[in-house]
């Protein structure tokens, strides 16, 4: 049974002041298909790859849910991201990074009116590196959203926050 | 903001515990931790940390082994810890300042540490 039906996906939108999602889209019933369609191509996508573990609230249903009770910026900051990016690949390194991985590595090319592409390597607790890439200039508008700060005077980003919280 | 404080510590502190100051329950991971009821979070360097202070208290041979964050007012956190001037904290205080001004940029307001 499904536990996000499009009311409750109209307000989680609402709950956490993104209502604007529901207009990004074309018409309402066309907007909350889109972001319904890309969340859960993000599900699926992260099933396959990342397993269940306590350490973690998994990408799914249940877990959005319980982010929405314990952590309503961090569903607010992946609600921005599904607003930026159609790509499951990029929202699932959002939803890794809101649940602590470190952004190891980032690196773009890109040629003016040629090409554009971005990789992204993070690192969970244990050390388990996994990489995440997109040619898609559109989610170059989410490294809007990593914490930028400087360890030891050494660049770090770290975090990926919602504007305007 | 003690989301990005917390995580600008575990950059450095990757071992921290994490503990809930009203209530003294400890969390497994950073994912765990349900920033939305927290006001007062107590950070320890590690494990054998949190025994030291679970066992010895304020002694001073836990000194900077114990970040206290509070946040009760939005966009403002106080840090307190024992020795501000000490190499390794004041590494991490200034990495909680600038990952603190960089979410109050975000947040759309600046009146940081």
């Amino acid at each position: 049974m499904r536990l996000i039906t499009d009311e409750r996906l109209t307000a989680i939108i609402h709950e956490c002041g993104e209502d604007w999602l529901l207009r990004a889209f074309g018409d309402e019933a066309h907007s909350l298909g889109h972001v319904k369609r890309v969340i859960e191509q993000s599900i699926s996508s992260y099933g396959h790859r990342f397993a269940v573990s306590r350490i973690e609230v998994a990408l799914n249903e249940e877990g959005i849910l319980e982010e929405l009770e314990q952590n309503q910026h961090k569903v607010k900051a992946f609600l921005q991201a599904v607003g930026a990016s159609s790509s499951a690949e990029m929202l699932l390194m959002v939803w890794r990074i809101l649940q602590g991985d470190a952004i190891n590595s980032i690196h773009v090319t890109y040629l003016l009116e040629s090409t554009f592409r971005i990789e992204i390597e993070l690192v969970d607790q244990q050390g388990q590196t996994s990489a995440f890439t997109s040619d898609d200039i559109d989610d170059a508008a989410l490294l809007r959203h990593f914490g930028i700060m400087k360890m030891k005077d050494q660049p770090c980003f770290d975090g990926f926050y919602a504007f305007h919280e | 903001m003690l989301d990005a404080a917390v995580r600008a510590i575990l950059r450095r502190w990757r071992r921290a515990v994490i503990e809930n100051a009203d209530t003294a329950e400890t969390y497994l991971a950073y994912a765990r931790v349900p920033f939305q009821f927290l006001h007062e979070i107590m950070l320890y360097k590690d494990a054998e940390s949190f025994a030291c202070w679970e066992r010895l208290g304020a002694d001073p041979s836990n000194a900077n082994t114990m970040i206290h964050l509070l946040s009760y007012r939005r966009g403002q956190i106080t840090v307190v810890v024992d020795e501000a001037e000490e190499l390794e904290m004041s590494v991490l205080l200034r990495a909680i300042q600038a990952s603190l001004e960089d979410a109050c940029l975000r947040m759309g307001f600046l009146e940081a540490a």
